[in-house]
């Protein structure tokens, strides 16, 4: 049964179904049918030391497990790596009295989050990269306006013009909208609006466009910038 | 002990099977768990750097509207950075002129990269090959025709490498404790930048400013010229 027609196995020739000997799987039960019929044993797997493993793991990951108030799903954002190093404790809820960190370097806090992300880019193997998406200016992860992507600048149409080019208007736009969202959360507080907003911008974003973003922020209310950076490890 | 033949069989049916606990639910939801873990953990730890509000017209804005909450800013600390190095100025004049470096050039020039640095930024490029990279190793002065075709095989592959030279970080902070040396009390600082400065210099310069080696504050209170300088 084991030999089947040769003509098959060279792959010209139409399929011919399966060999014999592979339509019928081997019945080992038959055998026990014929004697005292018994539950089908499987044989014991040991899993206890697969369990053990798994929950060492589980015991490191919860150890390392950290998460951050403001996350960065973006893939066409890479930030700038920095050796601010913050004194635990410099967040601004254990910061009772409301001061900055002395030297400029805090603990995450969750407000407003400018994001200015660079050009989305595909890498395909052997060939070069592919700019698929030009950069975005975004608020609280909603896209609000795409830069030039030749210049990787704030295109001309999108400045206002009164202010000497360097407010952004969808951006002032789009910010004003989320200070009175937070000017309505803030009154239910019973606290003042304080005007924090986090920069989270490409490493390779320019300069102007840097300054125009945080520009047009304290136009539009919000004038207590920080720079969202990666920490050392 | 003798036992009566069914009290025996009765036994016998019992040590074929130990008691065995059914661990697979229990594997299942440790699977689960470590899954969503991994899910849920933030791999990237971040930090905020604070700044001050820029002041529109170039870096003698002199003190602006608001000024900064520590301490009163008299001497206007200005970094500015230019396309082919930094220049440290105070009250909108640059200080002691180019008595280091030659007419028309910043204060503190760049230098040329580490190789390693150099290295890494081509394992970052997608089109550059391998004798490319192993010519990168070459230190600097060694054989300095093939270093330098390597050097520009990595700028012509991904132009943003395009550059050789770095900013001088050290040096730049080097002059800033000389500055706080002679201005103790002086806590801020303004950067300006040329126009296509990337981001990640800035934060550099940040980084640089804000702590010497030894922890001493410097210039943590950062404010920006919205002003392109030339």
């Amino acid at each position: 049964m084991t030999e089947t027609n040769p003509g098959v196995s060279d792959g010209t020739q139409p399929y011919a179904g399966w060999p014999d000997h592979l339509k019928h799987a081997p019945q080992k039960q038959k055998k026990s049918s014929r004697g005292k019929r018994k539950p089908i044993h499987t044989p014991p797997l040991s899993i206890t030391s697969l369990t053990d493993a798994v929950t060492l793991l589980l015991v490191y990951l919860l150890k390392t497990f950290a998460t951050n108030p403001i996350e960065v799903k973006d893939s066409s954002i890479q930030l700038p790596r920095s050796n601010c190093r913050p004194v635990p404790g410099s967040g601004e809820k254990e910061r009772k009295d409301g001061t900055r960190p002395r030297d400029g370097c805090g603990e995450v806090v969750e407000t407003t989050i400018v994001m200015v992300t660079g050009p989305k880019v595909r890498n395909r193997a052997g060939e070069a990269p592919e700019v698929v998406a030009p950069p975005r200016i975004a608020v609280n992860s909603d896209a609000v306006l795409e830069l030039d992507g030749a210049t990787y600048r704030v295109k001309p149409e999108d400045h206002d013009a009164d202010s000497g080019g360097w407010v952004i208007k969808p951006l002032r736009d789009a910010l004003k909208k989320a200070k009175e969202l937070k000017e309505v959360g803030a009154l239910r507080d019973g606290k003042k609006f304080d005007g924090k907003v986090i920069i989270l911008a490409d490493k390779n974003t320019p300069y102007r466009v840097l300054s125009e973003v945080l520009v047009t922020c304290g136009e539009s209310g919000f004038a207590d910038f920080r720079f969202a950076v990666i920490k050392p490890d | 002990m003798a036992k009566k033949p069914s009290e025996r069989r009765h036994q016998d049916e019992h040590n074929d099977e130990p008691l065995d606990l059914d661990v697979t639910p229990f594997l299942n939801i440790m699977f689960m768990l470590i899954l969503s873990i991994l899910a849920m953990t933030a791999w990237t730890q971040l930090a905020m750097l604070n700044v001050q509000a820029p002041q529109i017209g170039g870096g003698d804005g002199g003190g602006g509207g608001d000024a900064p909450p520590d301490g009163l800013s008299q001497l206007n600390l200005t970094v500015f950075v230019l396309p082919d190095g930094f220049n440290v100025g105070a009250s909108g004049a640059t200080l002691d002129g180019n008595s280091e470096g030659r007419t028309g050039q910043p204060l503190i020039v760049k230098t040329l990269k580490q190789t390693n640095e150099l290295v890494n930024e081509a394992i970052g490029c997608a089109g550059v090959d391998q004798r490319t990279k192993d010519s990168l190793r070459i230190p600097t002065g060694a054989d300095e025709t093939r270093r330098k075709a390597a050097v520009a095989a990595l700028s012509a592959a991904c132009p943003r490498y395009a550059d050789e030279y770095t900013y001088d970080y050290a040096r730049l902070q080097q002059k800033l404790i000389e500055v706080k040396k002679t201005f103790p009390t002086e806590e801020s600082m303004i950067v300006s930048a040329d126009g296509n400065t990337p981001y990640e210099v800035i934060i550099r310069i940040m980084d640089a400013s804000r702590k010497t080696a030894d922890g001493n504050l410097l210039f943590p209170a950062v404010a920006f010229a919205a002003g392109v300088v030339g």
